[in-house]
């Protein structure tokens, strides 16, 4: 009976959606946001489908939460406002458990959903500057279903296979356009294929507790990288490769009486959020009953970074007859764009997280908690055309929790109220350009982040 | 009393799962103010919605029967060459004339000419009147192609002559200009033939004077402690890349620009002319860390067939102003239908605008 | 089509090939495929957030279920294969009672399930109105998002049970714009968001131990892709375009059921489904401002009539259940025609061009097994669903040809669709 449940907990470490930039840059769950995320070891709400699905199983209680967080970025280039889009809100989960005879599981679902949009791509123009790592890296939804057992009183195990998606557009474009009047008098029709693709990678991760008051914990989260790949077409061309003026795909620019047949091709293709390996480990101990502190280390394979400068190409051919040479200056300066390395470095982020509780008794507990943690850039200096600007990032924050008891009929359990506030300094940084005339020249990135938010969790026994 | 709290909770927990949902989809921000090399490309200025003036886009001074040609902006005032047309009747122009250049034998011998920034608009200037005129034995006939430049208070006019580069001075922008010395600063030894011309004058990284200038065929550079007595260093040199489609005869008329960049690195950027061999005249600007080696940005600084004599002003780390002059058929009663030349301006980034803050907020 | 259910047996157990907007075509879960997409008034546990909310009520244990669909359509044209996408999935659903106590003890039962497809998200294709498009069965390959909440009512009235939920998809809506950008060469710059879509589900349900009765609303579900594409310094202008349409449709859909039991194992179920697909707008939307549009579909409300029986035999620690259905899924879709397009206002013009939206009438003929293992005494088993559905078109002959001046085409075809789900609950 055992082998089979094993058997379906194997294959149920299952079809999970997942999307983990929100939650590598800003965290989920208010206590574990405000641990400063030192929580692998002993994580056991509904934020461990994230940060450590293995303590999904770990209290054995029923626990349902909902909560909001927000952040707003303060980044400047220059002295000049970045306008980096903040994120904001909700964030879902479940801490299901189970129990077949001394067997214990359980499954999870953690949602963070952002109120503007599910996610956002973004592709801009090869050179131009962007806060590569918060742009747009946050614009996205994280919906997990995980699954975690407990072979032993001592070991947890959990994880997960994520599907993201990439995107492939292509369209196509026809008809007549009137050079004139072109917003009037066009009539263009289109037809185009518009594909999410899905991606998988996995999440695991384990819990030990050798002791009471000691816990370690290990996670691995796989690499994605998400694909936005723009294919249009204006017009055909013939089998001469010039554009078309008859087939029944044909564009033509209407001049006066003339008729002209024209073609556009744009490709846009990029890398547009990408999440490397990475391997957390960390430790939490508990020297006494109402004092928790943690410590983690997380290793992030930027090396491996998929860079967001990918290829572009604009084809623009143009029949102009002589008379109309003048009128119609088809640009020679449609250059092409090939993939091209970011050379970012692997990196090494510590974590420290303290919890005291101050308050307890049989009605209620009071915790308060603090956490820290530091990000080094992965990024190199940006002395050549591109632009993918970051600094090292200190985070620093604070939290609280209450937590009531008999609540009873109504409640079987507790309820769980978490706040936490968040502020990250990312300390300033100058690219400096091994061009004398490059376009962007040589420029200064620095920034505050502050964020926060509040949970509430019912547990039920 | 427990009712009620776990009520409460309820309702703000659905309270926290109401707000918006991944529904709303606010376009996103971009950032204000990317930074900006000053390469390019420039957007000449509307006409008249923000230089005030009317007629050729981007028109910054329009002289409706004076001879126009090379100019500089410093402070609120214009420097530039002029001459009114001889009188009537003027001569003739032969047929094979060459497109785009002024038939000088319609005009009187060429001065120095400063016009004062007008009210409305902005960018653009006043036609003014002759601040200097040839006197000198060794200036010949004329004086054209002024560079002014600010030195501790005192305003510095360089200009050339036959004879070579001259220098003046005034108490200030708007004062009375005084030669300085009785013999040019660089004389014909500076170029490969004939006389040095088009002086443009900044300080250099390291802090001393570099004049950029046209010697006959090439674009040389010299170097001075005090910005009056300069030694010639030679040819600039220029490397990278050139995607304009036909292949460059010439750089001439260079319009330098000193800037400090945000990292706190001086560097010098030298607008210059291109001279293509199907006879376009293109703008292009390169940049150097030293003053004498320069690396070229590869493509045209705006879309135009021929713009001359660029000189460029530096609005703050990210905004470039680029005047430069343009051909049009004078309408004047005199002058009508000889080739003449404009003063034009233009901006970078291509964002920029001047419209006045109505207009600006309407659009 | 000899090979036909030897096929439709392997799909059974190969993750094959499986179709679009699964939930509304094929039904969603293990046990009401089976029976001909039936359960508004009997189905329980996370199958209910799509067949009827008001489902998850009664259950008592948690449960979650995992499984695989699959189906392709071999349709033809005049004889002539016409090849529509295939595609598989994932299943996957869950139910959670609320363990509330005082008022709220065995109350609100929350439940979720999703659909994911296997290698695309989402695919919408939206094509020229002359290219022969299968609209119904070809819609877009999507994401399903489905969550409920059962609120049971016993205490009030025993055997009612009410339920709200909803599905959930995504917009797309983007921008293009291509100018010339700080270095002076032509760049583009790409933006898309994926906006959720919400579409509520509300049904209730009353149950008597030996029959009973559920009706369900479910709102019409739809998906949309509107890019923007705005161009500058180029040296023609361009109008700016806008490219996109409608990648996914359900309609609003109205279910009536009852089922009877005469015997405690053997279940008989009437199912109307009345499909409100005149709400349907069409795939394609203006490329410009004031240019003209792809004709009106003109599609048409079905109602749709269903049976389905199951029986179920008990022995010792398993159930065996057997599973069986039919439905006459009528089309809404016009043939085939000259149509005339329409001004951006949606009113007609006087150009008439071909309108090659295909689709069949078609017979639904299902049957379905389920395994369960009782574990415990506490409800705690193992359960497997499997089943299989033919879809058989209807010949049809349209009004116009394949192509211009061509006999009126003839479409016709079949389908097969297979899955299974393995749950446990506790």
């Amino acid at each position: 009976m055992r082998a089979l449940l094993l058997t379906l907990a194997a294959l149920s470490l299952a079809p999970s959606l997942a999307s983990a930039q929100p939650m590598d840059t800003y965290g989920m769950g208010s206590r574990s946001v405000a641990l400063g995320g030192a929580v692998t070891a002993d994580v056991e709400d509904f934020s461990a489908n994230y940060y450590n699905p293995a303590g999904l199983v770990r209290s054995g209680e029923l626990r349902v939460g909902v909560g909001w967080f927000g952040a707003h970025h303060m980044f400047e280039v220059n002295g000049y406002d970045s306008n980096v889009d903040p994120v904001h809100g909700i964030v879902l989960g479940l801490n299901v458990p189970g129990r077949i005879d001394d067997f214990r599981f359980a499954f999870g679902l953690g949602v963070h959903l952002n109120d503007q949009r599910v996610s956002r791509t973004r592709t801009l123009p090869r050179e131009r500057p962007r806060w590569e790592l918060y742009d747009n890296r946050g614009q996205r939804t994280y919906l997990a279903t995980s699954l975690s057992i407990q072979p032993f009183d001592w070991l947890r195990i959990g994880g997960g296979i994520a599907f993201l998606s990439y995107s492939k557009n292509n369209l196509l474009i026809r008809g007549d356009i009137d050079f004139a009047n072109p917003s009037l008098n066009s009539q263009l029709e289109h037809q185009l294929t518009a594909e999410l693709i899905t991606i998988r990678y996995p999440q695991v991760g384990v819990q030990v507790q050798p002791l009471e008051w000691l816990n370690f914990g290990l996670v691995y989260r796989g690499e994605y990288a998400l694909d936005n790949t723009l294919v249009a077409e204006v017009g055909t061309l013939d089998s001469s490769g010039r554009p078309s003026i008859d087939a029944r795909d044909a564009t033509r620019i209407i001049v006066g009486e003339v008729v002209i047949p024209g073609y556009l091709s744009l490709l846009s293709q990029s890398v547009n959020a990408y999440v490397p390996h990475q391997i957390s480990f960390g430790a939490s101990v508990e020297p006494t009953p109402d004092l928790r502190i943690s410590f983690e280390a997380t290793y992030l394979f930027w090396s491996l970074y998929q860079s967001p400068i990918g290829s572009s190409a604009i084809d623009l051919r143009i029949a102009v007859p002589p008379e109309l040479q003048d009128t119609i200056m088809v640009p020679d300066s449609l250059t092409q764009g090939v993939p091209a390395d970011a050379n970012f470095s692997d990196r090494i982020v510590p974590r420290v997280g303290v919890e005291y509780t101050a308050v307890r008794n049989t009605d209620l507990a009071f915790a308060v908690r603090a956490g820290y943690f530091y990000e080094n850039s992965p990024a190199p200096n940006q002395g050549g055309a591109f632009n993918l600007i970051d600094t090292d990032r200190h985070a620093w924050s604070v939290g609280a929790g209450l937590e009531l008891f008999q609540l009873r009929p109504v409640l079987p359990g507790s309820l769980a109220m978490d706040v936490h506030f968040q502020y990250g300094w990312l300390p300033s940084r100058t690219m400096i350009k091994e061009s004398p005339i490059d376009p962007v020249g040589d420029y200064t990135a620095e920034g505050h982040m502050i964020a926060g938010g509040a949970t509430i969790e019912a547990r039920f026994e | 009393m427990k009712r009620g709290l776990v009520a409460v909770a309820g309702l703000l927990a659905l309270g926290l799962i109401a707000p918006a949902c991944s529904t709303i989809g606010d376009p996103g921000g971009m950032p204000e103010a990317l930074p900006h090399g000053g390469t390019g490309a420039f957007r000449v200025l509307e006409a008249p919605e923000e230089t005030g003036l009317r007629g050729t886009p981007g028109a910054a001074l329009l002289l409706l029967e004076d001879a126009f040609v090379g100019a500089m902006v410093q402070g609120d005032f214009v420097f530039f060459t002029s001459a009114p047309p001889v009188e009537e009747p003027l001569p003739m122009v032969p047929e094979d004339h060459p497109a785009g250049e002024i038939f000088w034998p319609a005009f009187e011998a060429r001065r120095i000419h400063r016009g004062a920034r007008r009210d409305d608009g902005f960018g653009a200037f006043d036609g003014g009147g002759a601040i200097l005129t040839a006197e000198a034995a060794w200036e010949g006939e004329e004086v054209f192609d002024p560079w002014v430049v600010e030195d501790g208070g005192v305003a510095r006019l360089y200009y050339a002559a036959d004879g070579g580069i001259g220098v003046a001075e005034a108490p200030g922008l708007d004062g009375a200009f005084t030669r300085v010395g009785d013999g040019p600063v660089l004389g014909p030894e500076a170029a490969a033939t004939g006389a040095p011309t088009r002086p443009s004058v900044v300080r250099g990284p390291e802090g001393d004077w570099l004049m950029y200038y046209d010697a006959g065929g090439e674009i040389r550079v010299a170097r001075s402690s005090d910005g009056l007595a300069f030694t010639p260093l030679g040819p600039i040199t220029v490397e990278g890349m050139d995607l304009g489609e036909s292949p460059e005869l010439e750089r001439a008329h260079p319009g330098a620009l000193a800037v400090t960049t945000p990292a706190g690195r001086p560097l010098v950027r030298l607008y210059f002319e291109s001279i293509r061999e199907d006879g376009a005249h293109k703008l292009y600007v390169a940049g150097s860390f030293d003053g004498v080696a320069f690396e070229r940005h590869e493509v045209e600084l705006l879309e135009s067939v021929d713009l001359r004599y660029p000189a460029p002003v530096a609005l703050d780390e990210r905004v470039t102003l680029l005047y430069a002059s343009t051909r049009f058929n004078s309408v004047g009663r005199i002058t009508r239908g000889l080739q003449k030349r404009a003063l034009i301006v233009s901006v970078a980034p291509l964002s920029t605008s001047f419209l006045p803050p109505e207009e600006d907020e309407a659009e | 089509m000899k090979h036909a259910p030897l096929a439709a047996l392997l799909l059974l157990f190969t993750s094959s090939t499986a179709y679009a907007s699964p939930q509304d075509l094929f039904g969603f879960g293990g046990r009401s495929p089976g029976m001909a997409m039936t359960g508004a008034s009997y189905v329980e546990g996370y199958e209910a957030v799509f067949s009827n909310p008001a489902g998850l009520a009664p259950v008592r244990t948690r449960g979650l279920h995992l499984g695989l669909q699959g189906g392709n359509f071999q349709l033809s044209i005049d004889g002539e294969r016409s090849p529509i996408t295939p595609g598989r999935g994932i299943v996957i659903g869950f139910h959670l009672p609320l363990p509330f106590g005082d008022v709220l003890e065995d109350r609100l039962v929350f439940g979720g399930g999703f659909y994911t497809p296997a290698e695309v998200l989402l695919r919408g294709n939206v094509t020229f109105p002359e290219v022969p498009q299968w609209t119904v069965l070809d819609r877009a390959q999507v994401l399903a998002v489905q969550v409920g909440l059962g609120i049971d009512l016993h205490g009030l009235v025993d055997g009612l049970s009410l339920g709200f939920g909803f599905s959930a998809l995504a917009n797309v809506f983007g921008v293009l714009d291509v100018r010339l950008d700080e270095t002076n060469a032509f760049s583009s710059v790409v933006e898309t968001q994926l906006l959720t879509t919400f579409a509520p589900i509300v049904g209730a349900r009353y149950t008597q131990p030996e029959w009973g009765i559920g009706l369900t609303y479910r709102h019409e579900l739809v998906s949309i892709t509107d890019l923007n594409i705005a161009t500058a310094d180029l040296p023609v202008m361009l109008p700016v375009l806008r490219v996109g349409g409608v990648v996914q449709y359900d309609p609003p859909t109205i279910i009536a059921e009852g089922h009877w039991k005469p015997i405690p194992s053997l279940m008989l179920v009437a199912n109307v489904t009345t499909q409100l697909w005149s709400s349907f707008p069409g795939m394609q939307i203006g490329t410009t401002a004031m240019g003209t549009q792809a004709p009106a579909p003109e599609f048409s409300p079905v109602v749709v009539p269903r049976v389905a029986v199951e029986g179920t035999h008990h022995d010792g620690d398993f159930t065996f259940a057997f599973r069986g259905g039919y439905a006459l899924q009528l089309s809404p879709a016009p043939p085939a025609r000259m149509a005339n397009r329409r001004l951006p206002n949606g009113e007609p013009t006087s150009e008439q061009v071909p309108f090659r939206v295909l689709d069949n009438d078609r017979h639904i003929l299902t049957a379905g097994f389920g395994w369960t293992i009782h574990l415990g005494p506490g409800g705690e088993k193992l359960v497997l669903d499997a089943y299989g559905q033919a879809h058989v078109l209807m010949d049809r002959t349209h009004e116009i040809g394949r192509t211009a001046g061509a006999d009126p085409m003839v479409t016709s075809g079949y389908g097969l669709v297979g899955g299974w789900t393995i749950g446990a609950e506790f």
